[in-house]
């Protein structure tokens, strides 16, 4: 049975240094738990404003997994893969 | 408790003489006491409704809407069912209120945060700003 596809949003804006580092993390991770089932999606905030406020986004980066905030600022690589093996597990 | 005059009920709530005798002549104010010499003494309770009265104000309830729900706050188990419908009708509009102000809130948290975490202006407003323009 395929696993199902994991959703993960990085929320940013022009001009956040730490948005693109948080970009960075989130593809080595993903590079390494070799996952062909997770999405990932680049949000910027001026664009999506009234979505990244009502998943609660207060500041950037953002980071949510199947629609979730689950990091409101940039998480270690470690907490990272828990949280995205935790979602594996739960789908 | 309390025995507040009515220039004690200024300072503490910003209200005039001429608007808390046109109160109580409304009857939003009832049974104010007086002292022997006639001035008006204002209760804990009184105040306590004062305050009510400004909130409800404030959320654009009309005098006769505040009248009613004090009458009600006096005596819920036997308000009037019209009462009790103004009631129920005031909560509805409050809560939608609370979401919006919610909503209004996390909106400039997101703007506040975004414009101070950035060294080069405030990209979010630029970039509303631009969308605007398109």
């Amino acid at each position: 049975m395929p696993d199902s596809n994991i959703d993960i949003e990085i929320f940013s804006v022009p001009g956040c240094h730490k948005c693109g580092k948080a970009f960075q993390l989130v593809e080595a991770v993903l590079k390494e738990l070799d996952n062909k089932t997770i999405n990932l999606r680049r949000v910027d905030v001026v664009d999506e404003f009234d979505y990244a406020v009502a998943l609660g986004i207060r500041a950037t980066p953002g980071i949510a997994i199947n629609g979730v905030l689950v990091f409101t600022t940039m998480p270690s690589a470690e907490a990272l893969r828990k949280a995205i093996c935790h979602n594996e597990h739960q789908e | 408790m309390g025995d507040y005059r009515i220039g004690d009920i200024g300072k503490q709530l910003g209200l005039t003489a001429d608007t808390l005798r046109y109160y109580e002549k409304i009857g939003l104010l009832k049974n104010i006491s007086r002292t022997a010499s006639g001035i008006r003494t204002y209760s804990d309770k009184d105040i306590s409704h004062l305050k009510f009265i400004q909130r409800a104000q404030k959320m654009n309830f009309s005098l006769a809407e505040i009248k009613d729900l004090l009458q009600m706050r006096e005596d819920p188990q036997h308000a009037r069912s019209e009462v009790r419908a103004l009631s129920h009708r005031k909560l509805a509009e409050i809560e939608t209120h609370l979401q919006d102000l919610t909503t209004l809130r996390n909106e400039l948290a997101l703007l506040v945060n975004l414009c101070t975490g950035s060294e080069d202006g405030c990209p979010i407003i630029e970039g509303i700003e631009e969308s605007h323009k398109t």
